[in-house]
């Protein structure tokens, strides 16, 4: 505890000093010295020796605190003066009182680390301006059907330049798409995200260069091959090569030259892509692949900026009825494009956080309340010394400062060691998360909290306390909780429907989780583990070699006496990047309405490897399969939709401009997360759909670990310098699957778990308070006959009845927001029933618990005690 | 010889801001010059004279600056300012009257029939 008590003089030394009471106690001391050797020469010069003289002078003088204190008295500066003493005091107070210290700061450090963490990352995902030049300015262009949003690609080229040379109020449109393409030249071969995008793209969002330069629009026509590289990928892809500009990049299967870098922070703007490029060719009117990015021209105002586009749509329409009938754009703030999704999740997170921010306040608000009523003599005393109300009501003030400031220091460091563990949460899917760190705006929120804070804990008990008739009324009758019960009853039952809301929404996404591991994947993890190859374009130059290799990886991995089936896949499921395609079935051609599918390249016994069932026909016979007769094995999903109530063996699909015949169909994977459906899906042999990168996949009757260190021993085999890259097994992949809902559960349960903690605490603290104040009342009620069951009953009961009460307004509270929830929550109603009822059976056993110990030793008390004064 | 803590606490002041009128002083020098201008009946020697000081200053009547004295020695220095000066003149006027006053009350014969 002394170094509690060090800090908070550490504390006061520094604020006192704030405020220059000590230089003018070193004046003042300087003239009472001045005074004193005076006073001394004038008795030495009457005769006495000089050490009599020096004690005379000090005995007459009398003490020169007691100056001191007068002095400050009478100074006008006197209230800057005293807060010093009211700090230094009020520190006094707390490290008298150690164990209410920690506690009181504890709490609110976690209220206030909660609530302002979660301010700041909410600030920094919805509210911090882009790191752009005029963010505000900036517009992505969502497509709408009929006035309905369909968001994603929503122009063609062509719509482009037509709304381009039509508008005025637009300062620049452009076009982006992203493309997920194999990444040749750079140390490590791998997919990266490409954006391809207008020529001015770069100039609208006002991009600058560290490296080279940005291309002007004229050398970013469709087709051109020049590429800017993300500052990022620049440093890790590539070294920081100070030689970059001007390298050739192969991006799929064209080469590029890098013209420049780009300069960070910027955004990785679209989806994260790491590599800009032109687009790759020109497209009809009706492909619609592009997005529509815009700046606003200085003058211009939104409303008028989107007639103007409605009026050109509505013009295409007329004149390009196949391709524009009905369609419109509208124009949404770039950020709200970016980081709109974030909303709900992120208000979830808050309001959860303002509950424990709320459970915290009325705990150490009825603590210090407890607390002061102990305190009433102490007060009782400093009042009739002389300190007025005010004097008094400032210091109880003080105190509660004190208190919430240390909170909200310690909450702040808490915040951040939280921060840092949430921006590294990927799973979370929060746009800008990584850049969010504890800044100025924390400083600021947890200041404003603590403020909140200060005037929730100590403002009641203050002004209580301060009260003149209250004091002289709790020292008479020494029974100071009993009169504030109804008061401290609605803050319990307050603190009890906090509690149980954040206890609910835990539950709910428990329950989500819960049903979401019961989903079928589609497939067996168990013992699987998967790596992934990309051969360099250097050492397998042609496609016979790559399928060399496959075959002679997929040969020296059976090998293995603990395999038990390999294969490989272009595309893991749960992992990102997809590949699809309009198809049509049965020799129909394809059309723009056609339904999609997703290709996968298999090799192998991929099926066999992952657990996949085959429900008809079968899989592939041969490893790599060959070029000559496609063929096809599609999933349950696909042949519900293309042939409904028909077998699909022997009919033909066409989907990426080859027509196949289907051979099999497989079970359902949902490859895109458990908690999404599955989606229609063709299989294809490698050799028919080959790519540089594939990940394997090993069924072993072995550790992991042993699985993996004979696949990398197999590898090495074949090509000494190949690296084996994402390591992992199959089940973490699946799991990491449904990481965002774990997450989101384990945030909600942590914030639940404390407020349960805490209003226990507080019921527990208040009950036992209760039973303390009236041992001599409950003694002359035992001594008059009644049964300590009787008494029991009583405090029980008490309690009970606030807790019911709060869970009642919880209950409500929860049926109220339940929209909320319903967003976040995966096969559970926002409002289920048997969460409801848990939670609140939960919360009365607990509270039930935290009033039976008071309720005991009530019970306990002897008729004796009605004897005793005290 | 009364002490000084029985003196009023606006005689002090007063006292105080009398001894000033002559020229600015330290708080030695007021007590020294209160001793001698009441023939030693005054001697505030104790430290009174500060919170005395201090509330002057407060009130505006009184500014204090540092100085040297003939000694060579850092001290503080009061001097009375023009709102002192008037309030001087008025501590005067008041005192006097309530000096009448409170004799007039002791040397009053109560007489029953008046």
């Amino acid at each position: 505890m002394s170094r509690v008590t060090a800090l908070l003089r550490a504390v006061v030394e520094r604020a006192s000093n704030l405020f220059g009471a000590a230089e003018r106690r070193r004046e003042l001391d300087d003239e009472m010295g001045f005074h004193l050797e005076q006073l001394a020469r004038r008795f030495r010069n009457e005769g006495m020796t000089p050490d009599e003289a020096v004690a005379a002078a000090r005995k007459q003088f009398g003490s020169m605190l007691h100056v001191r204190e007068q002095v400050h008295d009478e100074s006008g500066i006197r209230p800057l003066f005293d807060f010093g003493t009211d700090v230094r005091l009020a520190a006094r107070q707390l490290a008298r009182r150690p164990a209410y210290a920690v506690a009181a700061i504890g709490t609110i450090a976690i209220g206030i680390g909660a609530l302002s963490t979660l301010l700041t990352v909410g600030h920094g995902i919805l509210v911090r301006p882009l790191p752009l030049p005029e963010p505000d300015r900036l517009y992505v262009l969502w497509g709408t059907v009929d006035g309905e949003d369909t968001r994603f690609g929503n122009a063609s080229d062509k719509d482009l330049s037509d709304w381009n040379t039509g508008v005025s109020s637009w300062a620049e449109l452009a076009g982006f798409s992203a493309d997920r393409v194999e990444l040749g030249g750079a140390a490590d071969p791998d997919l990266v995200i490409v954006g391809r995008v207008t020529p001015d793209f770069f100039r609208l969002l006002g991009t600058t260069a560290i490296r080279g330069r940005i291309p002007e629009p004229a050398e970013l026509r469709a087709g051109d091959r020049t590429v800017v590289v993300d500052e990022g990928a620049w440093r890790r892809r590539f070294g920081e090569d100070p030689a970059i500009v001007g390298r050739s990049l192969r991006l799929g299967e064209a080469v590029y030259s890098v013209v420049g870098v780009t300069k960070s922070p910027g955004i990785r703007f679209p989806s994260d892509a790491e590599f800009w490029t032109p687009l790759t060719g020109e497209s009809h009117r009706g492909s619609r692949s592009l997005n529509a990015l815009g700046r606003l021209g200085p003058e211009a105002d939104v409303e008028t900026a989107q007639a103007e586009l409605e009026t050109i749509a509505g013009d295409l329409a007329a004149a390009f009825p196949d391709s524009n009938a009905n369609r419109s754009v509208r124009p949404i703030p770039l950020q709200e494009h970016l980081v709109g999704d974030a909303r709900p999740v992120l208000s979830l997170f808050l309001m959860a956080a303002l509950l424990v921010f709320l459970v915290t306040c009325v705990n150490t608000g009825t603590l210090a309340y407890a607390a002061s009523a102990e305190r009433t003599g102490d007060l009782a005393v400093r009042r009739a010394l002389g300190a007025g109300r005010f004097r008094l009501l400032r210091h109880l003030i003080t105190e509660s400062a004190l208190t919430s400031g240390l909170g909200a220091t310690a909450g702040l460091a808490g915040g951040a060691v939280a921060l840092r563990w949430l921006t590294t949460r990927p799973e979370l899917s929060l746009p800008r998360l990584d850049t969010i760190r504890t800044d100025g705006m924390s400083l600021l929120f947890a200041g404003a909290l603590a403020l909140v804070a200060a005037v929730a804990v100590g403002l009641g008990p203050a002004l209580r306390a301060s009260r003149p008739a209250w004091l002289t009324r709790a020292l008479r009758e020494a029974t100071a909780g009993k009169q504030t019960s109804v008061r401290t009853d609605a803050l319990i039952a307050l603190q009890i429907a906090a509690t149980f809301a954040l206890l609910f929404g835990a539950g709910i996404m428990l329950r989500s989780l819960w049903t979401l591991q019961q989903v079928d994947p589609g497939l067996d993890p168990d013992g699987v583990v998967t790596f992934r190859v990309t051969l360099p374009a250097a050492r397998y130059t042609d496609l016979r070699s790559v399928a060399d290799f496959h075959a002679a990886l997929d040969a020296g991995l059976r090998a293995e006496p603990a395999t038990v089936a390999v294969g490989a896949i272009a595309v893991l499921p749960f992992s990102p990047g997809s590949l699809g395609d309009s198809y049509a079935i049965d020799g129909d051609p394809v059309r723009d309405d056609s339904p999609t599918a997703q290709l996968r390249g298999v090799l192998g016994s991929y099926f066999e490897a992952t657990g996949m069932r085959v429900a008809e026909g079968t899989g592939f016979a041969d490893v790599v399969g060959t070029e000559e007769a496609p063929v096809a094995v599609v999933n349950r999903a696909l042949a519900a939709q293309a042939w409904p109530g028909q077998s699909p063996i022997g009919r033909t699909i066409t989907h990426f401009g080859a027509e196949r015949t289907v051979v099999g169909v497989v079970e359902n994977v949902r490859a895109a997360g458990l908690d999404q459906a599955a989606v229609p899906t063709v299989y294809v042999p490698f050799l028919q759909r080959p790519t540089r990168f594939m990940t394997y996949v090993v069924d072993a009757a072995a550790l992991p670990e042993a699985a993996i260190a004979a696949a990398r021993a197999a590898v090495r085999e074949i090509d000494p310098e190949l690296p084996l890259q994402d390591v992992a097994t199959l089940a973490s992949q699946l799991r990491g699957s449904f990481g965002d809902y774990r997450t989101r559960a384990l945030l909600l349960l942590a914030m639940g778990l404390t407020a349960l903690v805490l209003a226990t605490v507080g019921l527990y603290g208040l009950a036992a308070q209760a039973v303390a104040a009236q041992r001599r009342e409950i003694g002359i009620r035992m001594a008059l006959g009644a049964a300590s069951a009787t008494v029991r009953r009583e405090v029980v009961a008490h309690g009970l009845r606030r807790v019911l009460l709060g869970v009642g307004v919880g209950a409500t509270l929860c049926l109220m927001l339940q929209g909320l929830l319903e967003a976040f929550a995966y096969g559970v109603d926002g409002g289920d029933p048997a969460t409801l009822a848990a939670t609140a059976i939960t919360l009365t056993v607990v509270g039930l618990a935290g009033c039976w110990i008071p309720g005991r030793r009530a019970a306990r008390v002897e008729p004796t005690e009605a004897l005793r004064v005290d | 010889m009364p002490k000084p803590r029985d003196l009023l606490k606006g005689t002090l002041d007063l006292l105080v801001m009398r001894t000033l009128a002559i020229e600015p002083i330290h708080a030695w020098g007021i007590a020294e010059r209160l001793r001698t201008m009441s023939s030693d009946a005054f001697d505030v020697n104790d430290g009174s004279l500060y919170p005395s000081l201090q509330r002057l200053r407060s009130r505006g009547w009184v500014r204090a600056r540092w100085g040297t004295t003939e000694n060579n020695r850092r001290a503080r220095y009061y001097e009375l300012t023009t709102a002192g000066r008037k309030q001087l003149k008025a501590g005067r006027r008041d005192w006097r009257a309530s000096v009448e006053a409170v004799d007039q009350v002791l040397d009053f014969v109560w007489d029953d029939r008046s």
